[in-house]
Order: structure tokens, then sequence, then C-alpha cells
């Protein structure tokens, strides 16, 4: 635990260094998530959907533009990637440490270092009331509030373990380039990271519960500002999350212990 | 200690002729070669033995390495260091070694190099005052007080190598591979290190497997050598040996006087007007004795003696075995 712990914390140091890039990341946030109100809100008052309200989907943009980082799916360790296609992967493979284990916890500490710098400020300046009917509301009960922060920890988790299949793909391929790009733009519209879920067609919607994307970033958001309610049905619902992560793991780790065999390492 | 049976390893490449015709082929059909990287090696290296592994580029050198560090698996072949197979128990094993790749680096890069050795005492589990020691040690021994305190990004070749050397032992491992710890080095550096090397390896019986194509490395720091080339065992044997069986004196002579023959067991190489280099066979002649018949012959005015280096031996070694 506290190698995990201190491989946290050098990454985590590493990654809050870049002061400048957090703050035109916010920047940036700002500017997508005024964007993609206006459109999204347009969408929801002129048509007669009643699936979602314009100020829920104000609260879950603002929510995903503030942890954006954490779930945005091409957002990885590119150490990890250089370290696969350099072959200082060698030194890594020199330490009495579970691979699978130590990229887990560095794309978690490099996530939330990330995150942390970024969350904090976006969620202050939402909450003014000045922004009219772009002012984030408060979660809608203190329940909810309570059930947001437990599956966040899940999607988290959940994205991680989605992650690393991604690394241990890129481990006998020449260029990472294409596994990447592939996986994380699907992972990325699959999640509602481009249109949320609950404004897609009713069809997309049940293919994707059978799907882990469904419950990434679209269950804590959309549980916060109360479009998913009832203690029961969420309770089923981190069920599932804790189900798709046992199996993305298990698949990450069967695929880590496959790939290490074959694993060359030339030059030098 | 360390036992390595038959390892052999193969590497697949993918190989294709130049130009747009040809890359369009791989479309349907890749061809492949299948190189032998390591055909057949044995050897055994007891504790606190330092080998010098040596080859040409390509040799199988850095394969070998890596197999007993643990990172590829071999083809075929057993392998037992320390009562483990290295490719089998790997985070078990790898807990007493060490392992510096000169060409590559293992400490982080944007933090400063106290930071990475704080992560390796908790990746090695060692406890506190084993680790101040260690460090203490290792920080006095490579002269890198100063520099610890610094991002590894920011430190130069020199520094960043003598830094990836400490890290190497800050686990007091109990066996150490070295690929090329001193390449790009400059003089003072490589210095340190081999002396950083040689200490450490006669004051904690650390075993030491150095590959490298520096010939003052192994000169300066190996008794034993294994040759290796085009993936097999060539030679294996102590330096000294070796010196003896290609070692030839060369004497470069300034002179008054003429000088046409030459008694047994000296040749001449070049011959100029008042400047001879003759080759001088010590099996037939000493040098006080060829030194003698040189001075009854002529008058010496100036007189230098070359032996052969160890880049020469090298040198033979690799042609008298084709590689």
């Amino acid at each position: 635990m506290r190698l995990y712990l201190a491989y946290f914390k050098i990454k985590f140091l590493n990654e809050i260094q870049y002061k400048v890039a957090a703050l035109a990341g916010i920047a940036t946030q700002f500017a997508w998530g005024f964007m993609y109100i206006m459109l999204f809100t347009t969408f929801i008052n002129n048509s007669d959907t009643n699936a979602i309200s314009s100020s829920q989907i104000v609260t879950y943009i603002w929510l995903q533009q503030a942890f954006y980082m954490l779930f945005a799916f091409w957002s990885v360790d590119k150490d990890i990637f250089d370290s696969i296609s350099s072959g200082n992967l060698a030194y890594e493979l020199t330490k009495p440490v579970n691979l699978y284990d130590i990229w887990f916890i560095k794309t978690l500490a490099l996530k939330v270092g990330k995150t942390v710098l970024r969350a904090l400020p976006i969620f202050l300046i939402c909450m003014l009331p000045f922004l009219g009917e772009f002012t984030m509301t408060a979660p809608v009960s203190i329940m909810a509030a309570v059930w947001f922060v437990i599956t966040m920890f899940f999607s988290t988790i959940l994205i991680l373990s989605y992650i690393m299949i991604i690394y241990i793909l890129t481990i006998t391929a020449i260029s990472p380039l294409g596994v990447k790009i592939t996986f994380s733009l699907m992972g990325d519209f699959f999640s509602g990271g481009l249109i949320p879920i609950p404004l897609m067609p009713d069809i997309v919607q049940t293919i994707l519960k059978y799907t882990p994307f469904y419950y990434i970033q679209n269950i804590p958001y959309n549980i916060y500002n109360g479009y998913i309610s009832g203690n029961l049905e969420i309770i089923k619902i981190v069920g599932i999350q804790v189900f798709w992560i046992v199996i993305l793991i298990a698949l990450g780790k069967l695929l880590m212990k496959n790939s290490m065999k074959k694993v060359v390492i030339q030059g030098g | 200690m360390i036992e390595l049976k038959n390892i052999t390893k193969t590497y697949r490449v993918r190989k294709r002729s130049a130009g747009m015709k040809n890359a369009f082929k791989t479309f349907f059909k890749k061809d492949y070669e299948v190189i032998k990287a390591l055909d057949d090696i044995s050897f055994e290296i007891n504790e606190g033995e330092m080998v010098g592994y040596i080859g040409p580029n390509g040799a199988g050198k850095s394969t070998t390495i890596k197999i007993m560090a643990g990172i590829l698996t071999p083809d075929s072949g057993q392998a037992n260091i320390s009562g483990l197979i290295p490719w089998k128990q790997r985070t078990k094993y790898v807990k007493d070694i060490g392992v510096v790749f000169g060409n590559r680096s293992g400490l982080w890069w944007d933090v400063p190099v106290d930071d990475s050795f704080e992560l390796l005492k908790n990746i090695y589990k060692i406890p506190d005052d084993v680790y101040k020691q260690q460090k203490t040690k290792l920080v006095k021994l490579l002269d890198i007080g100063e520099i610890i305190k610094i991002p590894t990004r920011q430190l130069s070749l020199g520094q960043r190598m003598r830094c990836e050397i400490a890290s190497a032992f800050l686990h007091k491992p109990k066996i150490v591979f070295l690929d090329e710890p001193t390449i790009g080095l400059d003089a003072v550096s490589k210095i340190a290190v081999r002396e950083f090397i040689k200490k450490i390896n006669k004051e904690d019986k650390t075993t030491i497997i150095l590959t490298t194509h520096d010939t003052q490395d192994i000169e300066a720091l190996t008794n034993r050598i294994i040759l290796i080339g085009k993936g097999k065992i060539l030679l294996d044997g102590k330096l000294s040996d070796l010196k003896k069986k290609f070692s030839k004196k060369y004497l470069t002579v300034e002179f008054n006087g003429d000088i046409d023959q030459l008694c047994d067991g000296l040749i001449f190489i070049e011959k100029y007007k008042g400047r001879i280099i003759i080759e001088l066979n010590e099996n037939i002649l000493t040098l006080a004795k060829a030194i003698a018949f040189l001075t009854s012959k002529i008058e010496i005015l100036d007189l230098e003696v070359d032996n052969t280096s160890v880049d020469d031996i090298v040198v033979k070694l690799y042609q008298e075995y084709g590689i």
C-alpha cells in the first residue's frame, strides 16, 4: 500500500506542476461549457421532450467540464505509451512491482492531479447566481450528494480499468496511435462525452445500458442533477458498475500476462 | 550463483525492400526473417565475480542481459540465478538485482533525482536506516550530493549516468547488470564510474556483469571476459591469458648508423632512414636481449616500447572468430 501511495504522490506532484496548462484548461472548459449549454438547451426548449430538463442539462454540462480530465478517455498517461514504444518499459520490468497495478495508480494520480486544479474553480464560478440560466444547481438532495460521491468513485475506477486495456493492447503494436484513437473516441462518444446519454435515441440508450460506457460519467452527473433517482435504482446501478470493474480488470490482467510473454525489447 | 544453460532466443524481424511497390506488397504478404539472437548460450558466474561481457554490436549481449534480468523469455534453455528462474518468478527475483541500461533512463524525468530514490526505497521496501546509510555511501562515492536535488531532465549525461548507477545500488542488490554504463561519458565521469564499480564489487561482494564496447572499461574492471558473437559464446576466460596469447611488443627506435639484418625474434614492421619499428616476439627473445642486440649494432637516440592494447586484442579476437 505504501508503494502505491508513493507512486501516487510522485505522479501527483509531477502533475500539479503544470499550472499554466491548468489555467488554459479552465478557460477552454468554460468556452466549451457555454457552447454545449447553448446548443443543448436550444434543442430541449424547442422540442416536446420531457426526458431531461434544461436546468438538469446545464448542471450536467458544468459537472462534465469540471471533471473533464477525470472522464476524458484521451486523458491518459503519455509516459506509459512512451515507455512502451521506446522500450523504457524494460526498466519497469526490472522492479519488483506489478506493472498493471503501477500503471493503474499512475494514471489515477495523473487524472486526479489534473482534475483538482481544474474542478474547484469551475465549481465555484458556475455556482454563482449571476450566470442566470447558466447557473449550476446544488445536488438535488443530500442523498443525491452522497450517491454522487460514491458513484464518482466507482466511475473513476471503471474508466481506469478501461484505459488499462488501451495501454495493454498497445504493448504488441508498433505505434500506440491507432489503438488509442479508436478506443478513446469510442469511449468518449458512448459514455456521453459528446452528447449526454439522456439526449440520445431510446434504442441507443437501451443498448448502452449493456455496455460499461453507460456507467461512467453518465451516472454520477445524472444522480447529482436528479435525472436518475431512487435508492433502489441507484444501488442496482452501483452493482453493475462493480460488475464491469471486475470484468475489465480481470480482462486487463489476463491480457497483460499474455503480452508480457511476447514482449520484445530491441536495441541497446 | 548464476547458471545459464543452452539459452536460445530468436527474434522475428520484418523485412522489405525500399520503395512504394514493395511497401504495398506488404499489405498482402509480409516477409519475416528469423534471427537467432542467442544460440545455445551457457555459462556460470560465481558470487562476487566481475565479468565483462563483450562482443560487437548485435552480438546478443543486451539480449542475454535482458533474459538474466527477467525482462525477456528465452525460446528454450534453463537459467538458475540465486535459485530462481528470472522470467518465471520475475517479481520475486528482481528484488535482489540492479540493472542499468546505459542508453535508457530509469529515473523520473520531471522530479528531482532524490524523489526517484525515495520511490525506489518504497519499491524495494528498504528500511529507513539501511536506505539512509546506503544513500549516503553512494552519494559520497559517486559525488552526486548536489546533483540529486535537480530534476533529471536538467542533468548532463554524465551526471544522469552517475545517478542512474546509484539508483541501481540503493537496495544493495546481490547481482548488478550494467549494460554499457560508460556510454557517452567523458574521461572524468568514466573513471569515477569505474572506481565506484570496483569499490562496490570489492566491499559488498556484489556480482557484476558488465557489457561494454569500451576496452578501457574491460581492462580497468574485469578479470574474466566472455566474448559473444552472432549469438554464440566464442571465448570465456581470463583477460590476462588473452593478453599473453595476443600480446606483442613493438619497439620504435630512432638511431644513428645502419642496420639491415635483425636477429631471431625481431621483425621489421617499418623501416626509414634513422627510424625503425620492430616487432618483438618475447617467446624467442627477451626485451633486455633485444635492446642489447640493437645497442651493439647502432647508436640508439630514442627508444619506445608499445604493448598491444586491449583494443587490439578485441579486434584480433573478432578477426579470429570471423565476427
